[in-house]
């Protein structure tokens, strides 16, 4: 067996790369670190080759997602704003139909009088599973807009979302400080959405990049 | 409007001169010739000026440089010790090697006559 199939890569850290390279960079990009990666494992070792590998992913993973935001400077730009505006309906969409869905269920199919609990409970985990799959969904949605750079795209949307609560958060506990458990909450949510939207960015680059496999295996 | 074009012209520099990084990455595909892809770009730099740059910088300021018109670029063929992938070949432009004249001479022109200078690169 030669040493060129004996030693691998991280799976993790070409992941990584793959998420974020341009598409008409990744193949050179993966290629030249695979290489040096073999070369680095023949002579110093798999695990000093690993080292080296997991450092060249960190330290390129900024850099081409650059590149990416740059090449597609529209898309991006209109995805991101697309995305921005649909985030706003965030709070109060997937609430409405998850109140509906249960005012259908109470009132049609399942008429309780006495399980008051379990209608409190479904509200509040419904709602929060409602919002966080609406998040995935724009992340989607902008990945799909966004093309080519599915992944950055959603990485700035996270962060334009963040810097706005921030401002907003800012501004509410300078106006009122007494709102701190309120806060907190909003706090906990800004964490949740943008993992999501990332997320949904990358179901769509995942999709792309098995889809652009197969086309060039065939 | 492209967005292609909305890009060439962010990056149309306002006076022609190359970035510390592009001039290195420029001198470092002249030196080598044929054989310059991404590893052979980054030992370059790296044995020469003793810089460790990432793969990612490099691609980063390669595609900048294409986009300027200075860098061409062709893909080789795959090979096993890749993992089945192609190396991405670049080659300066004629563009590019005015580029390179033009920095140099500024560089020249503006070391000429500082002696504290003088004094090192003697």
């Amino acid at each position: 067996m030669s040493t060129h199939s004996f030693f691998r890569p991280p799976r993790p850290a070409t992941w990584l790369l793959e998420m974020f390279a341009p598409y008409d960079q990744a193949e050179s990009v993966l290629g030249d670190l695979h290489e040096e990666f073999s070369t680095l494992a023949f002579q110093h070792g798999p695990r000093a080759a690993h080292r080296w590998y997991w450092r060249q992913a960190l330290k390129s993973v900024a850099k081409l997602a650059f590149v990416s935001l740059r090449t597609s400077p529209l898309s991006v730009t209109g995805a991101v704003i697309v995305g921005f505006v649909l985030l706003s309906f965030v709070p109060w969409l997937p609430e409405h139909a998850q109140f509906a869905i249960l005012h259908l269920i109470r009132n049609h199919v399942t008429p309780y009088h006495a399980d008051w609990y379990s209608y409190v409970f479904w509200i509040n985990t419904s709602i929060l599973a409602g919002q966080l799959l609406f998040c995935l969904f724009i992340g989607f949605l902008v990945g799909l807009l966004a093309k080519g750079s599915e992944i950055a795209s959603t990485v700035l949307l996270s962060l334009l979302l963040i810097l706005v609560t921030g401002v907003m958060l800012s501004a509410a506990h300078f106006v009122s400080p007494n709102l701190h458990p309120a806060l907190l909450e909003v706090q906990l949510f800004m964490i949740d959405y943008p993992i999501m939207l990332i997320l949904g960015g990358g179901i769509v680059r995942d999709i792309r990049l098995t889809r652009a496999r197969k086309h060039s295996q065939a | 409007m492209s967005s292609s074009f909305l890009y060439n012209v962010y990056l149309m520099p306002s006076h022609d001169f190359l970035g510390e990084f592009e001039h290195i990455v420029l001198l470092a595909l002249l030196r080598l010739g044929d054989n310059a892809y991404g590893v052979t770009v980054r030992r370059e730099i790296e044995s020469r000026i003793d810089r460790d740059v990432s793969i990612g910088a490099i691609y980063a300021t390669l595609d900048r440089l294409q986009a300027k018109g200075y860098v061409t670029s062709y893909l080789g063929d795959p090979t096993p010790e890749r993992g089945g992938r192609s190396k991405r070949f670049f080659r300066v432009s004629s563009k590019g090697i005015l580029a390179i004249q033009r920095t140099l001479k500024a560089f020249q022109s503006m070391t000429v006559g500082v002696r504290s200078l003088e004094r090192y690169c003697t």
